[in-house]
């Protein structure tokens, strides 16, 4: 452990670590992929999935993953594989937004939980030592303001990136008016983080000590969850693909 | 604990401006931007189910699905607009206000289709323009 609560990369199994940046990210990615790509129901057309995407599982793994693995820097990786396997599967609509969001978030929540004060292992702790109500009274709204800030910020993030990345050019006036959108629609990812983060940090059950599980059964699991996520985004699309 | 008991109350009080800020930005974007049945180019307003009219529908693939759809440069040129290559065009939805500006180039590959949400959808831009209910189409300087 340093002195904010986690471990640095260095300091577990980088091999373990690895595995399960690649588990949780394609878990992440397909998620992303599969409910990011659904069509609304008439009147819920204008329903920001995103937020539910970014504030409920996106932060929700992000938070699970600090607190079973403790190691900083590893949900940016998680990131890092989750918006690769986004852009990767052209599923949907704006896929370069969804793959630069995705990674945005991932850095937003490092900025945020990397800070000691905000230790989700500290947290943790509390939760199985019987404090769970005191533990509550933080994460409640933490995840709030949490799920706010990685969804606006990453929805921001693609509003300039998209379009230098993909040579259309920035336009200020474009993103001054998506700006008021941004902020409203993540309304919907702090209502969801607001429960995610608690959920992640405090449900005991979830409790695994991933140091301790044998390690045919680590990266086998491991081997096998990940190419489940990437057949199942595969199979998604190719359909479209043969149909063409 | 003192500590603690200073972070819970900043997160609170925090939190509770988050959701009032958010909540109050999304009561007032929540409100149409334009009539979702009218797509308005160059001030030149066309409804949306009668483009076929004036307009022809072709086919086209993008992203693996087949459309139907008329180009949008069709419609910027049927407007009555002179020279419009000399103007990049502001895409306006009415259904929240989101506007995305594109050059002209861009606009040549793109297509209006009203059975995909009235989307604008660009075959050879999949991965980065989709733009629904247009509204508008407004030219504006480049």
């Amino acid at each position: 452990m340093d002195e904010k609560g986690g471990v640095t990369m260095k300091g577990m199994d980088r091999n373990r670590l690895l595995a399960g940046m690649l588990v949780f990210g394609s878990l992440w990615g397909m998620l992303e992929c599969v409910l990011g790509s659904l069509k609304m129901p008439d009147g819920l057309e204008a329903f920001p999935m995103g937020a539910v995407l970014g504030g409920l599982f996106g932060l929700g793994l992000m938070s699970y993953t600090r607190r079973i693995y403790g190691t900083m820097w590893m949900q940016l990786g998680m990131g890092i594989v989750a918006g690769f396997l986004r852009f990767w599967a052209p599923i949907g609509t704006c896929v370069v937004c969804s793959a630069l969001a995705i990674v945005a978030e991932s850095l937003v929540f490092e900025l945020i939980f990397n800070r000691p004060i905000l230790s989700i292992r500290s947290f943790a702790a509390e939760g199985s030592g019987g404090q769970s109500r005191t533990a509550l009274k933080t994460l409640v709204p933490l995840g709030l303001i949490v799920g706010y800030a990685i969804y606006v910020t990453g929805y921001a993030f693609t509003q300039i990136f998209t379009p230098i990345v993909t040579g259309s050019g920035f336009v200020l006036s474009d993103f001054a008016s998506v700006v008021p959108l941004i902020a409203g629609r993540g309304f919907f990812a702090a209502l969801c983080g607001a429960v995610a983060l608690p959920a992640a940090v405090l449900i005991q059950q979830l409790d695994i000590d991933v140091a301790k599980v044998a390690v045919a059964k680590y990266y086998g699991g491991a081997v096998a969850a990940s190419a489940i996520c990437w057949v199942v985004v595969f199979a998604l699309f190719l359909p479209r693909f043969l149909g063409q | 604990m003192a500590e603690r008991g200073k972070l819970n109350m900043v997160l609170a009080v925090a939190a509770v401006a988050v959701l009032i800020g958010s909540g109050l930005a999304l009561t007032v974007t929540s409100a149409p931007h334009g009539d979702s049945d009218l797509v308005i180019v160059n001030g030149r307003e066309y409804m949306w189910g009668c483009l076929g009219d004036d307009f022809q529908f072709v086919e086209f693939d993008a992203n693996g699905v087949r459309y139907q759809g008329v180009k949008i440069s069709d419609v910027v040129n049927g407007s009555g607009l002179v020279a419009p290559d000399t103007y990049a065009y502001e895409l306006v939805s009415a259904r929240d206000g989101y506007s995305k500006t594109l050059a002209w180039n861009d606009l040549l590959n793109g297509y209006l289709v009203p059975e995909y949400e009235k989307r604008a959808v660009f075959p050879e831009r999949t991965k980065s323009f989709w733009i629904d209910t247009i509204g508008e189409i407004n030219p504006v300087a480049e």
